[in-house]
């Protein structure tokens, strides 16, 4: 019997390094997590976890490369859809910075009005002014690099 | 000629910030929403007039490249930072009760970018043929 599409395909992502980096981030996340909550039963599963995805690793030392950095002659994304990407970022990340700094200003100035808004004010402002860095910090160095 | 342009722009800009920020700030201080809204829409509308005003073309190519790559770059850093600080301020509402609010908000604003993008992924998609 023949194994279906579906099935073909999750068994691709257990062979290819996507399901190692997946599993190497939720590691992550669940240490980070476990440090944050202070929580030692969250801290000993990443441990193991970590510990266990220490010796695959080991295991494959040899294809390290190929698994995180991937081959390089495979094309993952064709020129249209980085333009796509490109041109939505662009756009998205426009608005929605002008919408959060004037949404954070209209929320810290009509503070005497809805008072209980006014820490969401706050966030959206730094919050804007935050994206604003990382764009300019990127673009920064994409202006050096080419 | 196309040098002036881009320099006259980018003085206007820079009036212009500096007009919005001094309102804006003032307004916030005396805590009247109006003046700053009002700030904000001249502004836009100046830069905007300005901008149609001249038939030169006021960004070059290679600008405007690399501003699309840094958008990708910051969309990308900037949607999992909130989504994650979102998180985990809300997980943790019972010892940060005071920042819960935050919590929300950054998770709430996780999700428009996310709706807008792909809004513009479609559009974008569609107008570059899917």
């Amino acid at each position: 019997m023949q194994p279906s599409g579906t099935v073909m395909k999750i068994l691709a992502i257990f062979e290819s390094g996507l399901f190692i980096k997946i599993l190497s981030v939720f590691i992550t996340s669940l240490l980070v997590s476990g440090l944050i909550l202070l929580n030692i039963y969250v801290i000993t599963l990443a441990i193991i976890l970590s510990s266990a995805f220490c010796i695959v690793l080991y295991i494959n030392r040899d294809q390290l490369k190929e698994i995180f950095h991937g081959d390089s002659s495979a094309i993952v994304e064709d020129e249209r859809t980085q333009l796509i990407n490109e041109k939505a970022s662009t756009m998205t990340l426009g608005i929605l910075i002008a919408v959060m700094i004037y949404m954070g200003i209209i929320l810290v100035a009509m503070r005497s009005s809805y008072p209980q808004f006014l820490q969401a004010g706050y966030t959206l402002f730094l919050v804007g002014l935050f994206g604003f860095i990382m764009y300019f910090t990127s673009r920064a160095y994409y202006s050096r690099k080419y | 000629m196309k040098g002036d342009f881009m320099k006259n722009y980018k003085i206007l800009r820079i009036i212009v910030t500096i007009f919005v920020a001094i309102v804006v700030g003032l307004s916030v201080t005396f805590g009247t929403v109006l003046p700053a809204i009002l700030a904000i829409v001249i502004g836009a509308m100046v830069s905007y007039i300005y901008k149609k005003s001249t038939d030169e073309i006021l960004e070059d190519e290679r600008i405007a490249r690399v501003s699309e790559k840094a958008s990708r770059i910051a969309i990308v850093v900037f949607s999992i930072s909130i989504a994650l600080i979102g998180m985990f301020l809300i997980i943790l509402r019972s010892e940060y009760s005071d920042y819960t609010q935050a919590g929300f908000t950054l998770a709430y604003s996780s999700v428009v970018l996310l709706a807008l993008y792909y809004i513009f992924y479609g559009y974008y998609n569609k107008k570059y043929g899917s």
